[in-house]
């Protein structure tokens, strides 16, 4: 509403300026202006080229204008959008379209409680707009924002269908939660969430976390603004020191529209992975079994003689469809805007048993009601329902690529096969993951409800109050089922065929209740060359978290009734919940003078639940200013060339508060005994925690040149966070450590601590280009770019933060380290001199035996250790310090930088739209080739190329001979797992048509549009995994970059309409 | 409404303490709520000791087993890396339960207990020293110096420097802790599955054993066999029955349920069990089983046909009790999972429909029936044990001479006891082999023999400045060199190729090294053992 009275305004008034009194002959020209939607537009200034004439359009955008005999052309201005240049002719109509224009300095952005137009922003913030993400195949909003936006790192942690993303606004500054705050139409959510989605049974590792933003259907979204620097975000104080990602939702504008946006499209897997056929296994086995001293197998005596064997990866990927269907009606009448969808989207996933669909509702309203009294809402209602066929990390990729060739998916009868039985009762191999994906049951449904009510109460000019009350209500429920089943390769003794008999089930509910109340004072003056806006604010907001969870097991009425209430034996039920509340005093005062400086102060305190009395309040400030040196007269000279120059200084403090609740407090939790339910200690407290505070300076520049033709932003910052909360891991001779499989039911959690201080210093810029603008044809190029570098400064003394991951059966013993001086989650391990080769290296090596297990390693006579990895050391550098071998920090996982370029071309009623997207630097962690290339398991099949491994006739190589069971020095974490994690992606191209409105107008239409998008197109990278784009393991920044057989982000083409009716 | 703004919120409204935990504060106020925080102590913080590391330590290591899994198969062969999931759980799951009886003893301490009956009170106490000795006892054998921890709290903030202590001081400590338990725990309760005070004098026996106090280990030995709370189950195969669970020659044991899923049920039958035709539950993987060299130690004995019988199972073997609703189950001609044409039987307790699970129950992955900590019979060997090292007198820093032998009365009378119950002859003399031998045949699979071997060359401990403990074993190695940890080549009953593999071990490898992980949080522990403040 405002947005458009200042362009009506601005409209009026330069219309006032530049109207002359006119003498010439004269005819008129006459014609329509409507914008890009087919609404019609108002107070439009059309002007003469070359000539004296004025006009304005009227409410229906109808215009009239005189013109002189010579004119040719005339100009359309409006502000907000794009100039138009178009010749006439006498006589005819001329009707005009006018499209937004990419001068972003008149949008309005969201600062939190509270709008600014950019030109007069203060801070360092970025905006993406319904454009930019439009028409994406992707399911949340959160994938679509990357390369969107400068200054924001977003990984996919998965490509599995409503899966989370990773998403870093300047960096990692937090263990506990370095995602954003997320801030929809004012109600705050967190972008870190997981627990709702159990690990599937059989499955060794978490599932990759649900998104919470997944819930959000992006159509329904007209703006995203971010804010980066702590000017700007203090003003969410204890929330703020991630960033805060503010979404808006859309509003009515204008004359009534119906529109359906609706695509459907075809993913498939882009790369697969080169592994063994069956000749190429059966020769490998046989080899594998003589070095472990084991019979080889006779059916695999003659490899040749075998076919190619099951190829397990075209067995699980599948081409899968993907649709969306969303519905929209929008309009302002009486002085009320409306605007009400509804949307459906369904993604099957690529691999076998993975789904998601979403339904999605949403009204907004807004009123003015009185001259003093506006009132409003928005109202939301999601449900998804999401399948898991056997997990993600190390889930059916994992196993199907491990899976021997020799196994058939299926017997001649059509069940399920499973390995082949040796005579002894060997089992030759494992689990079917078709069988598997198939059979087992992980679903989540959630649902959603979320609004808003406000009203706004204008007192005196210039002040209004403006009162708030939010809700966020969820309920979700997961259900995991392990049925029972038994089938085996035909022939062979059921006694060994891969079966369970007994059926397992667990379903987990929770609820989630947030509520919170603002009361929001707000002045606004000027006088003379000065203006304020100030604001002052009151905010409680109470959380509420409840899970409950019941399990049994024994479905003797069959796999299809999966009901608690049929388990033959049931399990005791779990519950846990958790309460936090914080309440809030802000304020925040901008003053400008004469357009040229700009001061923005804002302060906010916290108190919050989450801290014991005494640690739990705190303030957090931050100012910013700005100076237009373009408005400056000395300036005047230069503004022919650049029109708008802006310096923009910020410094500020912001929190994070992100523990659960009631987390520096000692508590017990229950486990069950023979005697029923008993009690465990289940933390250690630390009644002193207090918040993590964020420290952050910015220096920013926003620049124009040749009337916006070239126009963007750069920033430098430098982000320090101080004593930041981490959940300290304790040695297990303190606490207690997990088992096996990682189960953790009696250790003693260790405390959250504030233990250090991290800085990230980081560079960001935007750049806007129009190259090619004429009426026919518009080429325009965004280029984003986002460097930061992350450093530890300081643990408190402590130790390094060493982190291990298991998959399955092999353990990562400290895969990444974080000490001070170096990145966050750096990885950390052997570095790889070769393999032992000559008989000096074997003598050397005898004198100095390597030890990277544990234990030292002796070289024998016969050879055995002589085709072992051999890792190089001080030792062997000269330096015989007699110290054992040594580990290096072998690289970050953090990026060098990344971009995104989008070019947009339009041409008449066509428009073509090529985003890329790319990530230079940083290391992956392949935890999958240490699987598939560890030649250490009988019974599994490997990477083609591991059967290069070394012999005495085949020295030629890097890879060592094989090397029975696990913990051996071959597959211990070294610089041999390490991959570069660049990628350039062509991430989305997209060409669309609008439908001309002639056309268009016959089929009752205001607007069509069709479009075909290809998604996730190409990929030029050198790592050699699925995809290497890994995110971090469920949001863990210690666990960055880590392949554990994720699911692949999948290439995705879609046919889509947008139309208006 | 900006009265209330102005006022702000109440405290309440910041004092969240979360509904469905409970604050230590607010717990230890009756005894029934004491009783409930000593009864995890004997479950879930050893399921991880008992899923598998454990018996690959004792049984594999200690060559009663063999396997081909890729996750245990080094435990066969040695050494065993201390980045090994399952070496790092040997060290997790007993540290795991310190913490707790740890975070009991001092939560006590600062508890509101006023409304508790100082009998509960004491005992209470009592069983958290029990466990938190039984745990260090696991410790000290399986990792030789290892750091003594009583209040996690006291190592906050400087985790990373806190020492190892030596072998003589952990059996210190774990004395100390066992005579605290004998003294405050109940006396006579250990058939309710809580340990008793004769439970902590039957541990006492064994530790003195250990440290060759043989006149402290026969004094709680004899305390324990006269006190009537313990003895020997009439038949040796009810032992091992699920419905047997707390009989009356269980002294202490690990509680398993199987109702509540893996971490709370005993696992051992699901890696074990020849077949899911057995445990009818899915699980059976066979994927450990007796070495051939087991085997022969039963053939030797010759009658001992009982004990084997349900301690290994033979191809062909039937037994009536496993899947009984269907006739018994036969172990099929073909069974040699690991190569040995044997399977194992102990712990092996058939499926949920079986008779002898109609109490307990059996699940995937989690049994009913409890694992043996101690029992009996072991008393009655110590007992035996503790008389032939007297009459023997080992020197210092030297095992029992094997050859030293005995005819005491007592000694054979108890020698027998074990014996006539097994099916095995009665002797009149026996020597400290034999009595070795006995103890493997008897507590086979029970996670105990690899402990034998490590102890036979006496109670001498010598640390290197790296923390290595690098004491003679010439008799635990000689033992465990001649073992046969090898494969048939052939279908049973064809053993006419034999793969021959035979072990030597290190001396310094009758102790395992601590995991990675720990060594990297805290590099003392790699470092020479530093003696322990004992004052309390």
């Amino acid at each position: 509403m405002i947005k458009e009275k200042y362009y009506k305004l601005f409209a009026f008034l330069s219309f006032i300026l530049l109207t002359g009194t006119v003498f010439a002959q004269t005819r008129i020209v006459k014609g329509n202006v409507k914008d890009e939607n087919g609404q019609p537009l108002e107070l439009v200034s059309v002007s003469e080229v070359g000539g004296n004439h004025q006009a304005l359009t009227e409410k229906n955008g109808d215009f009239s204008i005189e013109v002189a005999p010579d004119s040719k052309f005339l100009q359309f201005v409006y502000t907000g959008k794009k100039n138009v240049v178009k010749a006439f002719e006498a006589g005819k109509p001329l009707n005009i379209q006018m499209v937004s224009t990419d001068s972003k300095l008149n949008d309005v952005v969201v600062i939190g409680y509270g709008t600014q137009k950019r030109g007069d922003l203060n801070a360092a913030a970025s905006s993406i707009s319904a454009k930019d993400i439009e028409n994406l195949p992707n399911a949340s909003i959160d994938q679509m924002m990357q390369g969107k936006a400068a200054g924001v790192t977003i990984t996919q942690n998965s490509g599995q269908p409503g899966s989370n993303t990773s998403v870093h606004i300047r960096g990692i500054t937090s263990f506990n939660g370095s995602e954003p705050l997320y801030v929809i139409d004012g109600v705050e959510m967190t972008g870190a969430q997981g627990g709702e989605q159990q690990t599937t049974p059989g499955s060794s590792q978490q599932e990759t976390g649900v998104s919470p933003l997944a819930m959000l259907n992006p159509n329904d979204i007209e703006s995203i603004d971010i804010l980066k620097d702590a000017a700007a975000t203090a003003i969410y104080g204890s929330r703020g020191s991630n960033g805060v990602v503010f979404i808006t939702t859309k509003h009515g504008r204008g004359s009534a529209v119906v529109s359906y946006d609706g695509f459907v499209g075809a993913q498939k897997q882009g790369k697969l992975l080169d592994v063994m056929n069956l000749q190429q296994y059966a020769q490998f086995e046989s080899d594998l079994a003589r070095a472990f001293g084991m019979q080889p197998r006779t059916e695999f005596s003659n490899p040749s003689a075998l076919g190619k064997g099951t190829d397990w990866q075209k067995a699980i990927f599948n081409t899968a469809l993907e649709t969306s269907h969303n519905i929209s009606v929008s309009g302002n009448a009486n002085k009320t805007d409306y605007y009400l969808s509804g949307g459906y989207f369904d993604q099957d996933g690529t691999v076998t048993g993975f789904n998601f669909k979403r339904y999605t509702f949403r009204a907004n309203l807004n009123s003015q009601v009185t001259d003093w009294l506006k009132m409003g809402g928005t109202f939301g209602g999601m449900r998804s329902n999401q399948d898991i066929g056997m997990g993600d990390n190390t889930g059916v990729i994992y196993y199907a690529l491990l899976t021997p060739p020799d196994q058939p998916v299926y017997n001649a009868d059509g069940t399920f096969a499973g390995p082949s039985v040796s005579s002894d009762g060997t089992v030759l191999g494992g689990l079917n993951p078709v069988q598997q994906a198939l059979a087992k049951t992980n679903n989540l449904v959630r649902n959603q409800v979320n609004g808003s009510v406000y009203a706004e109460i204008k007192f005196l000019k210039g002040l209004s109050l403006r009162s708030e009350l939010n809700g966020d209500f969820h309920w979700s429920d997961n259900l995991t089922f392990n049925p029972t089943y038994s089938y085996g390769l035909t022939g062979t003794d059921p006694s060994k065929w891969q079966s369970n008999q007994t059926a397992t089930m667990a379903r987990r509910t929770s609820n989630s209740t947030y509520w919170s109340w603002k009361e929001i004072l707000n002045y606004n003056q000027s006088w003379g060359k000065h203006s304020l806006n100030a604001m002052a604010g009151h905010e409680t907001w109470y959380s509420y978290y409840d899970q409950l969870g019941f399990s049994g097991t024994g479905f003797v009425a069959g796999n299809d009734l999966k009901s608690i209430a049929l388990a033959t034996e049931q399990n005791p039920a779990t519950e846990s919940n958790s309460t936090s509340t914080m309440e809030s005093f802000l304020a925040r005062a901008i003053y400008s003078y004469d357009n040229k400086y700009s001061l923005t102060a804002n302060i906010r305190r916290d108190k919050s639940s989450n801290f014991a009395e005494g640690y739990n309040v705190a303030y957090f400030p931050g100012v910013a200013a700005s100076w237009k040196i373009s408005n400056e007269p000395f300036f005047q000279k230069a503004k022919t060339v650049v029109d708008n120059f802006k310096l923009r200084l910020s410094y500020g403090t912001t929190g994070n508060s992100s523990i659960p609740a009631y987390a520096y407090g000692a508590t017990l939790h229950t486990v069950q005994t023979w005697q029923g339910v008993g009690f465990v200690a289940s933390n250690v407290p630390n009644l002193k925690l207090q918040w993590e505070t964020a420290i952050q300076s910015n220096l920013g520049i926003d620049f124009g040149i040749l009337n916006e033709r070239l126009s963007g932003s750069a920033d430098f910052y430098i982000k320090t966070s101080k004593d930041f909360l981490f959940h300290q891991p304790l040695p297990a001779f303190l606490v207690g450590g997990p088992n096996d499989y990682d189960d953790q039911t009696s250790v003693v959690s260790s405390p959250y601590v504030n233990a250090g201080n991290i800085r990230n210093t980081g560079f960001e810029f935007t750049i806007n280009s129009r190259n090619i603008t004429n009426d026919k044809f518009q080429w325009n190029t965004t280029l984003t770019f986002s460097r930061y570098k992350n450093k530890v400064m300081s643990l408190n003394g402590a130790p390094a933060i060493v982190q291990s991951k298991s998959l399955a059966y092999i353990t990562l013993a400290d895969i990444t380290r974080t000490i001070v001086g170096q990145p966050v989650g750096e990885f950390y391990g052997y570095k790889v001199k070769g393999l032992v080769q000559t008989e000096d290296d074997l003598k050397w090596l005898a004198q100095h035996p390597q030890n990277v297990t544990g234990t030292p390693q002796t070289v024998t006579s016969d050879r055995t250790n002589a085709n072992h990895i051999w890792y190089g050391d001080i030792m062997y550098e000269g330096n015989n310090d007699g110290a054992q071998n040594t580990k290096y920090a072998l690289g970050s996982p953090n990026p060098d930088f990344t971009y995104g370029l989008t070019n947009t071309f339009d041409y008449k009623n066509w428009e073509l739209n090529v985003f890329v997207y790319g990530s230079q630097g940083g290391k992956i962690l392949n935890a999958l080739a240490i699987q598939l290339q560890g030649l250490n398991s009988m019974y599994q099949n490997q990477l083609a190329s591991a059967a290069n491994y070394w012999t005495a006739e085949n020295t030629q190589t890097s890879i060592p001979a094989p090397y029975g069971g696990l913990g051996n020095p071959n597959v211990v974490m070294s610089d041999r797992w390490l991959e570069s994690a660049s990628f350039l992606r062509i991430q989305n191209v997209r060409l669309g048509y609008n439908l001309p409105d002639k056309i268009a107008k016959k089929l009752a239409l205001k607007n069509l549009k069709l479009y075909l998008s290809g998604q996730n197109l190409f990929v030029i990278t050198g790592y050699s995994g699925l995809d290497p784009e890994i995110g971090s393991y469920n949001q863990d920044p210690t666990l960055q970059n880590i392949d554990l057989g994720r699911y692949p982000s999948p290439r995705v083409f879609t046919f889509g309409i947008n139309a208006q009716f | 409404m900006s009265g209330i703004i102005l006022t702000g919120c109440s405290k309440s409204f910041f004092d969240r303490v979360p509904g469905t935990s409970v604050t230590t504060g607010s717990y230890y106020q009756t005894d029934a709520q004491l009783m409930a925080a000593t009864a995890p102590l004997y479950g879930t913080p050893w399921f991880g000791f008992n899923n598998k590391c454990g018996w690959a330590m004792t049984e594999i290591t200690g060559g009663n087993m063999r396997t081909w899994s890729s996750d245990i198969s080094m435990f066969g062969s040695l050494p065993v890396s201390n980045a090994n999931t399952e070496e790092r759980t040997l060290w997790n799951s007993p540290f795991t339960v310190v913490a707790q009886c740890n975070a009991l003893i001092n939560n006590i301490a600062n508890a509101n207990t006023s409304g508790v009956t100082p009998s509960a009170l004491s005992n209470a106490l009592g069983e958290a020293h029990l466990m938190r000795g039984v745990a260090y006892f696991y410790l000290v054998r399986t990792f030789g110096n290892v750091p003594l921890i009583e209040n996690t709290s006291d190592f906050l903030g400087n985790f990373d420097s806190v020492p190892t202590r030596s072998i003589p001081d952990v059996y210190k400590f774990i004395v100390r802790d066992l005579k605290f338990a004998e003294a405050n725990c109940t006396a006579n309760v250990a058939a309710t599955g809580h340990g008793s005070s004769g439970s902590a004098s039957a541990m006492l026996a064994k530790v003195y054993l250990y440290m060759q106090n043989y006149d402290s280990a026969r004094i709680e030995a004899e305390k324990v066999i006269n006190s009537g709370e313990f003895a020997l189950m009439d038949n040796f195969g009810d032992l091992f029955r699920g419905n047997n669970n707390n009989n009356k020659e269980s002294i202490l044991a690990m509680q398993w349920i199987s109702n509540a899923g893996y971490d709370y049920g005993n696992s051992i039958q699901a890696s074990w069990a020849y077949s899911n035709a057995i445990t009818q539950t899915g699980d059976g993987y066979g994927s450990a089983a007796p070495t051939i060299d087991l085997v022969r130690a039963f053939e030797k004995e010759g009658g001992d046909t009982v004990r084997r019988h349900y301690t290994i199972m033979l191809p062909g073997e039937h037994y009536a009790e496993l899947n009984a609703n269907n006739g018994g189950f036969t172990l099929p001609l073909a069974a040699s999972s690991q190569g040995t044409q044997a399977q194992a039987k102990k712990y092996v307790i058939g499926g949920p429909n079986d008779p002898d699970n109609s109490l307990y129950g059996t699940a995937a992955q989690a049994g009913g029936n409890n694992t043996y900590i101690m029992r009996y019979a072991d008393v009655l060997l110590i007992e035996a044990e503790a008389i032939l090292g007297q009459q023997a007198k080992p020197a210092a820093g030297k095992g029992i001479d094997t050859l030293a032998s005995t005819s005491d009365a007592t000694a054979v009378k108890y020698y027998n006891m074990v014996r006539k119950r097994a099916g095995a002859g009665q002797v009149k003399s026996f020597t400290y082999r034999d009595l070795l031998n006995e103890r493997r045949l008897e507590f086979a699979l029970e996670m105990d023999y690899w402990f034998d071997l490590g102890r036979v060359d006496g109670f001498n401990a010598t640390t290197t400045s790296n923390g290595v403990q690098t004491a003679p074993h010439p008799v635990g190695r000689a033992l465990i060199a001649q073992q046969e940890r090898g494969t048939y080549a052939n279908a049973y009953p064809d053993k006419s190729v034999l793969y021959s593999s035979k072990i030597t071990v290190a001396d310094n490898e009758f102790y395992f090294l601590v995991p990675a992980n720990e060594t990297t949080s805290d590099p003392k522990l790699l470092q020479s053992p530093v003696p322990y403040d004992f004052t309390w």
